[in-house]
């Protein structure tokens, strides 16, 4: 398995506070990863600093080869595409125009028109209201059309900060099961998340972060079979 | 035909509406103030004039140099100060403009200086004036309604979220800054050659603060609200000229107004249509009936 992003010994800091502390890790191309962690252990920063809206201090991030470009709209048009925390999507644009700006950087008119067919397939929910503003969706919706944005830039590498934040339990099922489908279908996954045990059951390998540092690594079963671990740092 | 005095409203409405529809993709769709749009005005109108007097060059063309030196500027100005956080750009554009302003104070043997510049053939008759102010409003309609627009209005909404998604958001505001200084510099052009004397003065402060206000009160994010909110400011001192001196008060007045009581403007972010207009009316009709 070919390694597709290494993230080497990087720190961040939000004024003084340092949120970020040598933090390393790698993601294998097809791999699905979690980082889980408590509030405030510095997962959103993590992903703030991958996706470029945020200054590294120190360290380095190559991806695909290549060190990560420097710029936000950079970094999506390498293939790597963040579906920020709280959704962030645009609440007075209709559904279809949402998806549209996750592809603005795409000329290929009939790839973009293939995705979007794909997208609905994915996301029924979405075909039916595509004509409606986002801001019209419920939470769960928003968070489809969230990943269904992301997914149009048609990444290699698709980054997801808490997608289960605030949605009923069989709709975070639901989402994972999708992001499943979207992995088998060659997307490479990063995965932040709270909900240790449902992130768990989708996820090859595992991260845990304690405030602003990594402090364990491995496969993802051996975290399900280690429940004080779980409950130690994370509960739930 | 028209009379001197009904030629001199429509061009100066159309040409007014020029600069604002320049304006209002600027600050409507990615919400950046410039204070310094009369500065580009200003820039637009003296290159006009003088490549039309000294270069002798035809008016079509004349007036085009005139868009392209003040999208020049604005590009290299652009390149400085678009990064900055809202005050500070809107701070900067204050400054630019009255620099354009007292520049063309000082530089007597090309701009005449505080005399003014003169000589300049008139060329902006009333059908030329709203021959450009349709094609402007066509071209700005077509840009707000292209792939740049969409990402100008995913910007105003979340720029975060507009970056992340791909979307280059330096370029894009550059791209409007520049956009609105070729409206005001185009409009600026049509200005000199429709006065034929032109001063550093008339492109003041008050002319960029005229120019803004226009814009809220039309509504921000509406161009047919921008239509309508040059109508109302050119054509409302017109009918009560007594009063002109009080112009600017009646302006202030107005804005706080707006905000206080729509916030949004008279048309904010939404597009004036014939079908909208027939159900209003349609509903109105109804409500007769149901009180009848
Ligand atoms: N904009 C900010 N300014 C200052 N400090 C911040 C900012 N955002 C986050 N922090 C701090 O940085 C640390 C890490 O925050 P981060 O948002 O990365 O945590 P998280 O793991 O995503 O938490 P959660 O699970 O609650 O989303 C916290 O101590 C937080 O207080
Ligand atoms: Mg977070």
């Amino acid at each position: 398995m070919s390694e597709l992003l290494n993230v080497s010994h990087i720190s961040a800091a939000y004024g003084g506070i340092r949120a970020l502390r040598d933090v390393s890790l790698t993601i294998g191309e097809g791999e699905i990863v979690s980082v889980l962690g408590a509030n405030g252990a510095g997962k959103s920063t993590l992903l703030k600093c991958l996706s470029r809206e945020m200054r590294i201090t120190e360290g380095e991030i190559r991806f695909a080869g290549r060190p990560l470009a420097a710029k936000p709209y950079a970094v999506v048009e390498s293939g790597m595409v963040i579906v920020p925390e709280g959704r962030q999507i645009f609440t007075k644009l209709t559904v279809r125009e949402n998806l549209m700006i996750g592809c603005c950087q795409r000329r290929d008119k009939e790839g973009i028109a293939k995705d979007e067919e794909r997208v609905y397939t994915l996301f029924p929910r979405l075909l039916e209201r595509r004509d409606q503003y986002g801001g019209l969706l419920s939470g769960g919706e928003q968070q489809m059309l969230a990943i269904a944005r992301g997914l149009m830039a048609r990444p290699k590498l698709m980054m997801l900060d808490e997608p289960s934040l605030g949605l009923a339990p069989i709709i975070v099922s639901q989402i994972l099961d999708i992001l499943k489908d979207i992995n088998s279908g060659g997307t490479t996954i990063l995965l932040v998340e709270q909900n240790a045990r449902k992130a768990l059951s989708i996820s090859d390998r595992v991260y845990l972060m304690n405030v602003g540092s990594i402090i364990r690594e491995g496969p993802a079963e051996a975290f399900r079979n280690d429940d004080s671990l779980v409950n130690a740092y994370l509960g739930g | 035909m028209l009379n001197a005095f009904q030629e001199g409203v429509v061009v100066v409405v159309c040409v007014n509406l020029i600069a604002v529809l320049g304006m209002s993709v600027l600050t409507g769709f990615t919400r950046l103030f410039s204070f310094g749009n009369a500065g580009f005005m200003s820039i637009g109108a003296y290159t006009a004039a003088i490549c039309s007097v000294q270069l002798r060059l035809p008016f079509p063309l004349a007036v085009l140099c005139g868009a392209a030196m003040a999208g020049f500027i604005a590009f290299l100005l652009g390149s400085l100060t678009i990064r900055l956080r809202g005050d500070y750009f809107l701070i900067s554009c204050l400054g630019f403009g009255e620099c354009v302003r007292v520049l063309f104070n000082y530089t007597k043997g090309l701009t005449g200086g505080a005399n003014g510049y003169s000589g300049i053939p008139y060329r902006t008759t009333a059908a030329v004036a709203f021959f450009c102010a349709v094609l402007a409003f066509v071209i700005a309609w077509n840009f707000i309604h292209s792939k740049y627009g969409q990402s100008l209005s995913a910007i105003r909404e979340n720029e975060v979220a507009a970056a992340a998604n791909g979307i280059d958001v330096v370029r894009c505001k550059k791209m409007s800054f520049v956009f609105s200084a070729i409206y005001a510099g185009w409009a600026g052009g049509l200005y000199a050659h429709y006065l034929r004397h032109i001063t550093p003065a008339l492109f003041n402060l008050g002319k960029s603060s005229e120019l803004i206000i226009t814009t809220v009160l039309g509504g921000l994010g509406s161009l047919t609200g921008s239509v309508l909110g040059t109508l109302v400011v050119q054509l409302l001192p017109e009918f009560f000229r007594g009063l002109a001196e009080y112009r600017m008060l009646f302006y202030g007045i107005a804005v706080v107004l707006v905000i206080l009581v729509r916030p949004a403007g008279l048309y904010g972010y939404r597009e004036f249509s014939i079908t909208g207009a027939v159900r209003f009316v349609r509903r109105l009709g109804k409500g007769d009936g149901q009180d009848g």
